[in-house]
């Protein structure tokens, strides 16, 4: 079906090649993952495979792809849209029209498609895609899962024989995207259709796909074949894998079932009273409840046009403490977040900092001691170079003699290297540490993160968490927002879960994350009553 | 109500808007639009336009106002003196030349919020389907632009808010910079990513092919119709000059759409016209008749109204008055998304 034969493909004025010598081949029928850190070609082979590359994008390329008989080297985007479906990253920047109906027609109707053909196939696809009562709505009233299906559906009616998708779960709640793999699963049963797709959070990822690529850093092809095959040979640090890594399994498992049933047949029971960490963690709060409380939220209220979005909040933060905020979309988290740096004003209820009460101060004053990065970085970032982004807010805050040097920062963030280079050509982690010195310049006591780890590979996750800590180290209180239970779970103290606005459950990081079954981790599911949510707690 | 109702609707309230300068009827048209705003049901939830209507009209009216006092120092009533020799600006400031500026200011406020309601009724697919296929291109790059704007106002709001947690401040316009560069850069990239789907989904502007003599003749002739009927009117007032400008408008539109037919491009969806959208098309006319054509029971002096030499009280013609609240007709009969009023096919 699809075919690629020593492929290499250099970027207009690149210095070096994304992608090189590059050779697979895919069946018809295959749903095949794509993986690789930040940078090492991923988005730009899957772009080879529609002729984006090199008819879009410029640049040369070598060697011979072969898809579905065409050869999409030679020929435009436009003959090979009827064989192969894109779906990128971000669903709201790929829609042209205003409303569900009228974005699946558009395609349709450019290809002079008789009306009643359209109408059938509008049909059908809003049928398998489960959007039929969603036909007359505005797309921009849809949630972020919903819009993902939508842009599928726009592709999928020109009936391609091969979906290609990038990254289409990174902007997705952990919900909505287990929702949208079992669609695309079920597209790829049922419907025949081979589907490839590139995904920096695997874990959620390897029960839907036969076969795994691997591309490393320098954008070569570092390994193929089923996912079990590949996690031999290269090393990613997927919870089930480590796991199995650690306790010397034979066989790598690829689902929880299979890792349950491998722990069964090591005859292998631990409880809790066992377990070393689980006395730890008996112990670590106490620790925790000497350092003062920093942050004092009391019954908070905020509504946007009178529907209430935050209500009745109480919640304290002391030094050093980790707290992660959970939920699911539109629960109330980010609005929370923006109530507590003075972005939103609350209608009820008192917000303390240090004792403080925030309503008598300005955003710029709070901001001095609270640093807050939001969900996208890109929007703070605008300066031609990185050293330059803290400056400005030195600048901003009228700062003459800076408490930590912007290169000491720069340094303590792994950006030292980068500090002249545009900000905006960076790697998406690199970016957001671009942007969390430009907040975290002033030395803040309190940090707050929303949704930090969006669009981020594993490297990149681990970085930040290496960062958490030295914050955790210097004692400052960090409230996270995250939809990554695995990585939550590596960095909380506690956890609050927001539902609708109220907080449904709030508890230490190792009871919610081993017992609470919405955001019980992959090992806590496999290893239950053990007290085990991370690959460290099986390692001692 | 069907789009082309809604075209007729505007053009017989941007005709009533530039056929009058009387205050008292621009005001009433304007209550009768600032009305509609309350009371239809938009197609479009999203609001196009990131200002409350009160205050903005206010400060153009006021602009508008104080630009025309300060250049224009024609009328009777001086109020004061403004001293020196600075070019225009010098001289008498008049109350005549501040009624003028603030009924254009009326003028221009209308043509806003018309457009404004005409903008939010109608959904971007069916603004498209209104333009000649000739012109999809140019079509779609509206539908873009329009789609565009609420998200460049809800991204400009978070660059607002993500600025003003690193301290900054507005102080002074260079403070500007650190919103409108993130926003144009991201702007920018959102731009390549959509390019980036529409090449992937197979959109590629189609090219006319060259014109036949046949259609160049027709395009050709029916400008020169046009602009010949629009001379001759504007050097000797002949009224049935307007006939051959007329014809010649005829001729452009039916090259437009003879050439629409070469491009390969089907509708889905196609309105129907039910006999109530004939019915208040014709009411819309009429209403447009009523100001444009200088009828027997109507006194066109008081629609031309005019502030200079010397600034007197308007007069209200009662039967405008009346005729202008058929343009308030769209704001009871648009039953929401016009969408689910349409047949298929």
């Amino acid at each position: 079906m699809i075919s690629f034969q020593n492929v290499s493909f250099s970027y207009p004025n690149a210095a070096k090649p994304a992608i090189k010598d590059i050779s697979f081949t895919i069946d018809k029928g295959e749903m095949v993952l794509l993986t690789g850190v930040s940078g090492s070609g991923k988005s730009t082979l899957l772009r080879c495979i529609n002729g984006l590359v090199p008819h879009f994008s410029g640049g040369s390329i070598s060697g011979r792809i072969s898809v579905d008989g065409h050869e999409p080297i030679k020929e435009s985007p436009k003959s090979l849209c009827h064989v192969v479906g894109f779906v990128f990253q971000d669903p709201e920047s790929q829609f042209i029209m205003d409303q569900v109906e009228d974005e699946i027609a558009f395609v349709l109707e450019n290809f002079a498609l008789p009306p009643g053909e359209i109408e059938k196939r509008i049909d059908k696809v809003l049928s398998i895609l489960q959007l039929k009562d969603l036909r007359n709505r505005q797309i921009n009233t849809l949630s972020g899962g919903e819009q993902q299906r939508v842009a599928i559906a726009s592709v999928l009616a020109l009936q391609p024989s091969i979906l290609v998708l990038d990254e289409p779960t990174s902007q997705l709640d952990p919900q909505s995207a287990e929702s949208l793999l079992y669609t695309l699963k079920d597209l790829n049963e049922n419907q025949n259709l081979t589907v490839i797709l590139s995904e920096h959070r695997l874990e959620r990822i390897i029960p839907f796909c036969d076969r795994i690529i691997h591309l490393n850093h320098q954008g070569y092809l570092e390994a193929q074949g089923h996912p079990r095959q590949v996690f031999q040979q290269i090393n990613i640090e997927v919870p089930l894998i480590e796991a199995a890594k650690t306790l010397n399994w034979q066989s790598i498992p690829l689902t929880i079932n299979e890792a349950r049933q491998f722990f069964q047949q090591q005859n292998h029971p631990i409880t809790n009273n066992d377990n070393p960490i689980a006395h730890t963690d008996e112990t670590f709060p106490s620790e925790k409840n000497c350092y003062k409380t920093l942050i004092q939220v009391k019954n908070l209220n905020f509504s946007y046009n009178s529907v209430p979005v935050i209500r009745d909040i109480n919640l304290d933060i002391k030094q050093g403490e980790t707290v992660v905020l959970m939920g699911v979309n539109g629960a109330g988290k980010s609005t929370l977040l923006r109530c507590l740096v003075g972005l939103l004003r609350p209608q009820s209820g008192e917000i303390l900092f240090a004792g403080k009460d925030i309503r008598n101060l300005s955003i710029a004053d709070i901001s001095r001691e609270v640093a807050y990065l939001p969900q996208d970085p890109n929007m703070m970032l605008f300066a031609d170079r990185v050293e330059d982004e803290l400056w400005i807010t030195l600048r901003n805050h009228r700062i003459q003699i800076p408490p930590i040097t912007p290169q000491k920062l720069l340094s303590q963030l792994g950006l030292l290297e980068k500090a002249e280079q545009y900000p905006r050509d960076l790697s998406t982690g690199e970016r957001q540490r671009v942007a969390l010195g430009a907040v975290l310049v002033t030395k803040p006591q309190a940090i707050l993160l929303d949704e930090p780890t969006r669009g981020l590979d594993y490297a990149a996750k681990k970085n930040l968490i290496e960062l958490l800590k030295i914050w955790q180290l210097e004692d400052k209180a960090i409230l996270l927002i995250t939809h990554d239970v695995e990585f939550a779970a590596q960095v909380a103290d506690s956890v609050i879960i927001l539902d609708h606005g109220e907080i449904i459950k709030q508890g230490k990081a190792k009871d919610i994350f081993a017992h609470y079954s919405p955001y019980m981790t992959q090992l806590a599911q496999v290893f239950p009553n053990t007290g085990w949510i991370t690959e460290k707690d099986i390692a001692q | 109500m069907n789009s082309f109702s809604w075209i007729i609707w505007l053009i017989a309230v941007l005709g009533a808007l530039s056929a009058t300068r009387n205050p008292l009827h621009l005001i009433l048209i304007l209550l009768i639009l600032g009305l509609m705003t309350k009371i239809i049901k938009y197609d479009r939830k999203d609001n196009l336009v990131p200002i409350s209507f009160f205050p903005f009209f206010l400060l153009i009216i006021l602009t508008a106002a104080v630009f025309n006092a300060l250049l224009s120092h024609v009328g009777s009533t001086i109020l004061f003196f403004i001293p020196g020799n600075v070019v225009l600006i010098s001289g008498p400031i008049t109350l005549e030349a501040i009624v003028y500026g603030a009924t254009n200011g009326l003028i221009l406020s209308g043509i806003f919020l018309s457009f404004s309601i005409f903008n939010q009724s109608l959904s971007a697919k069916t603004i498209i389907r209104m333009i000649p296929k000739a012109f999809y291109p140019l079509a779609l790059i509206i539908t873009i632009a329009i789609n565009f704007l609420p998200s460049i106002r809800h991204r400009l709001e978070e660059i607002r808010q993500a600025q003003a947690i690193r301290g900054h401040q507005l102080r002074n316009i260079g403070d500007y910079a650190s919103l409108f560069l993130p926003l144009l850069i991201d702007s920018l990239e959102r731009s390549m990513q959509l390019a980036e789907s529409m090449t992937s989904r197979g959109f590629v502007p189609y090219q006319l092919q060259s014109t036949t003599p046949h259609n160049r003749f027709v395009i050709i002739t029916g400008m020169i119709f046009f602009i010949a009927g629009w001379i001759v009117q504007l050097s000797n007032g002949n009224h049935y000059a307007y006939g051959l400008s007329l014809l010649g408008l005829f001729m452009i539109i039916f090259w437009f759409l003879w050439i629409s037919k070469q491009i390969p491009q089907s509708t889905y969806k196609r309105e129907k016209w039910s006999w109530l959208d004939v019915i208040i098309s014709v009411i819309f006319l009429s209403g447009l008749c009523v100001y444009i054509i200088p009828l027997p029971f109507i006194d066109h002096q008081i629609l031309i109204y005019n502030a200079y030499p010397t600034v007197i009280l308007p007069d209200f013609d009662i039967i405008v008055g009346c005729v202008s609240l058929c343009f308030l007709i769209p704001a009871f009969i648009n039953r929401g998304p016009a969408h689910d009023l349409v047949s298929k096919r």
